[in-house]
């Protein structure tokens, strides 16, 4: 698959290598240029620096056509307009969506978008379950 | 008589753009509700104004819902970030139907893409480069 990585930290490093290890390949996008240089000296990537939620910085990044964007900025409305850009103008219908608000998924959903995930969500979610089985089903 | 139907518009982001829009629908009979997340910003809104008051961040949707946003007859999203703004309308207009929703948008490519479903972009740097193009008598 041609997957676009939009934004994001450190998150992004180890799913950039994680993605090519399993024969993907990656445009990562990211508006802090440190982080760029960093993420290109360490992956065969191509890494475009700028703002994600801008047109001409998505067109420089050449995705026209790709299969997948992952949406991975600080801001969940960066995100919801990454995932629409790249529908609207760039031909790419399947988006995963990263929401810090949990409450953003449903309505991220009811918006269009393909798959949108909470950390917050998933995490409180597996510590829930952690938690009865530490209690052994208990009380 | 007649049946009296209240107008109720929302206001989010109360900037120079957003406190004179607060005004003008107040002005206008409207039962407003102004939002923003600095309680200092409601400063700039006139003596007259009849309206109410919220402080909350504009992104936070369940905030918005809890201050009638899915009831309002207009809606204005006029933060100072174009993707929030486009979040709020979005939301506003595909999920809870709003007959009437605008939203500032400075990127061009962001207005045309929200103008495709029902809300609308108004766009202050192009409606002042039309103002100046006027002004200075440029055909």
């Amino acid at each position: 698959m041609r997957i676009l990585i939009a934004g994001g930290r450190s998150r992004t490093d180890y799913l950039i290598e994680s993605l090519m290890k399993s024969g993907n390949s990656v445009v990562a996008v990211n508006g802090n240029r440190p982080w760029c240089e960093y993420l290109s000296s360490r992956h065969d990537a191509a890494v475009v620096y700028g703002d994600a939620t801008k047109r001409y910085v998505l067109d420089d990044a050449d995705i026209e056509g790709f299969d997948l964007v992952i949406a991975m900025c600080d801001n969940d409305a960066d995100n919801l307009v990454v995932c629409d850009m790249a529908r609207r103008y760039f031909g790419i219908d399947h988006a995963v969506c990263t929401v810090y608000n949990p409450r953003n998924v449903a309505v991220f959903k009811k918006l269009g978008i393909s798959s949108a995930i909470s950390a917050t969500y998933m995490v409180s979610r597996l510590i829930e379950q952690a938690s009865m089985e530490a209690m052994g089903g208990h009380d | 008589m007649g049946i009296i139907s209240i107008k109720t518009a929302i206001v989010i982001g109360c900037g120079a753009l957003g406190l004179s829009a607060a005004n003008m629908l107040s002005d206008a009979k409207f039962e407003v509700t102004a939002i923003d997340k600095d309680p200092s910003a409601f400063a700039g809104l006139d003596i007259g104004f009849g309206g109410q008051t919220v402080i909350a961040d504009g992104s936070d949707i369940a905030a918005l819902e809890a201050h009638g946003l899915a009831d309002a007859s207009l809606v204005f999203a006029s933060t100072d970030a174009d993707s929030t703004n486009y979040l709020i309308a979005r939301i506003a207009s595909d999920i809870f139907g709003v007959g009437r929703v605008f939203a500032r948008i400075e990127d061009e490519d962001l207005a045309s893409m929200l103008e495709e479903g029902t809300a609308q972009a108004i766009c202050p740097h192009k409606l002042c480069v039309n103002e100046l193009r006027q002004l200075a008598g440029i055909r």
